[in-house]
């Protein structure tokens, strides 16, 4: 950790000074490796401008207002993956983590006169029980998670395989629930959607939803844990090296649980904010959005090499992945084609961060 | 994280301050043996495939929208692109039932406007059934 960040607190032009003092091979060198380990960001700004130019309006006010609040929407899911990620682990339980708690959160909070309603005879329930409900349903998957991988020292990849399957069960059973019979959740109360989608505030005649204002409350939390808690610290230990960390004393067990943990918390928000956001929860909600997430991560920096990663890469990764897919939004790709293009940015994105690596080593 | 060696012979060293072991190799990728170079080669492949495939998809694109029309006559499905309207289509017919226009929902609770909503996606649209008396 400490010499990158000695490096990266170098400023710009010592960075450029030095680079004039070198050989010309060195020269050479440098200018490859920082296109490759930037290929990715070279990528996407070709894709924006494409996009660009094939349809002007992509920089509309209302478009830019739609990518912000995507992002918003995405941006605690992946902050929960990146500390799985910086354990050189990672969470493929969370898409279907997130739409459990979504088709919790909108069974619960069903208008009192809806007709489909799952449970006829609940009256709307207090938000913040069950935002406190579905945090705790989040937090025990991550429990269940971090637990496997701690104690048994599964892989996460497979520890998060078996739970991403028996959630999407539960997902399923539930949805069985009382007279629903398998059905979308729709006919949110508007407490609930005011809550989550209302107008923050008003630029123009777009309104940007007050989930934004809570991603950002989140990404402060979290830059928070990483940066300034024994917890995180611990978490940068353990994925950089575990046996250091053990011998020097840090709890190893506990620090990979609660990491999970932290994760399911954040899915569980997510699958509140969700719930609202998208006013119709099926048992396909939150299908496929740890790849997302991933995706996000590892385009921010933070490093399957591990030990590595910074609450603002996760930030910036989001954004640009959210850019491409509005932007093929905007011009008519289906959406069931945006599946070869994330395949491809995951693969395209883990390659740099192992060439980066290679290249250090 | 995945390394099975046990680090109590480490401890069991009487030296005061335990030396710290080197920085685990690589995580993820510890395994790899791969130079630099064929790694370069490995992500210039992965790019203009990633590049490619943007540039094939955005000239083959349009959104599908379907009909769904609950076991009364078929509809065909149209292509549409982003922000236009949809195109009404024919009216489908099913025997006891009187059509009451075309929802974004089964329940047949949001109805669809051919004249003023516009496409954002692919979607599904559903016939809406009023049992005849």
């Amino acid at each position: 950790m400490s010499e990158i960040n000695v490096s990266q607190k170098n400023n710009l032009s010592g960075r450029i000074a030095s680079f004039r003092a070198m050989e010309r091979a060195d020269k050479r060198r440098t200018i490859i490796d920082t296109l490759f380990n930037n290929a990715m960001y070279i990528i996407i700004f070709i894709a924006i401008i494409f996009i660009t130019i094939r349809e002007p309006g992509f920089l509309s006010l209302n478009s830019i207002v739609n990518i912000i609040s995507l992002t918003a929407a995405k941006l605690p899911i992946a902050l929960g993956i990146g500390g799985a990620i910086v354990l050189t682990g990672t969470d493929i339980s969370a898409g279907r983590c997130v739409g459990l708690t979504a088709c919790i959160a909108a069974s619960l909070l069903q208008m009192a006169n809806y007709p489909n309603k799952m449970f006829p005879d609940l009256d709307v329930m207090p938000l913040w029980l069950v935002l406190l409900l579905v945090i705790a349903v989040g937090a025990a998957v991550g429990f269940v998670n971090g637990f496997f991988v701690a104690k048994f020292k599964l892989h996460p990849f497979i520890v998060t395989l078996s739970t991403q399957l028996i959630v999407y069960g539960m997902v399923l059973l539930y949805l069985m629930n009382g007279t629903n019979n398998g059905q979308t959740l729709s006919g949110l109360d508007s407490s609930y959607t005011d809550f989550v989608r209302g107008p923050l505030f008003t630029i123009g005649n777009v309104s940007v939803p007050k989930f934004v204002l809570y991603a950002i409350i989140l990404t402060v939390i979290m830059w928070f844990i990483w940066n300034k808690t024994k917890f995180g610290k611990n978490m940068f230990a353990v994925g950089s090296n575990e046996e250091a960390a053990n011998v020097s004393g840090v709890n190893v067990f506990w620090t990979i649980v609660l990491v999970f943990v932290l994760a399911g918390i954040m899915y569980g928000i997510t699958g509140f904010f969700e719930g609202a956001r998208i006013s119709s929860c099926s048992s396909n909600t939150g299908l496929n959005y740890e790849s997302d997430a991933i995706a996000a991560c590892v385009i921010g920096g933070v490093s399957f090499v591990g030990g590595t990663g910074k609450i603002s890469g996760i930030v910036i990764g989001v954004l640009l992945l959210q850019i491409i897919f509005v932007g093929l939004n905007f011009l008519s790709v289906d959406q069931n084609m945006l599946y070869i293009i994330k395949g491809l940015i995951i693969l395209v994105a883990c390659a740099i961060d192992m060439r980066k690596y290679l290249a250090r080593k | 994280m995945l390394q099975n060696e046990s680090v109590s012979d480490k401890k069991t060293e009487n030296s005061p301050m335990p030396e710290l072991p080197q920085r685990k190799p690589g995580g993820l990728y510890r395994n790899i043996k791969m130079s630099v170079k064929t790694a370069n080669i490995l992500v210039l492949i992965l790019a203009s495939a990633l590049l490619v495939s943007i540039f094939v998809l955005t000239q083959n694109n349009g959104f599908t929208v379907s009909f769904d029309t609950d076991g009364g006559s078929q509809v065909e499905s149209v292509k549409v692109y982003y922000d236009d309207t949809v195109a009404e289509p024919e009216t489908p017919v099913k025997e006891g039932y009187i059509f009451t226009g075309w929802y974004l929902d089964r329940a047949a609770t949001e109805e669809w406007s051919f004249e003023s909503d516009t496409a954002q996606n692919s979607m599904t649209l559903y016939a809406g059934w009023q049992k005849q008396e």
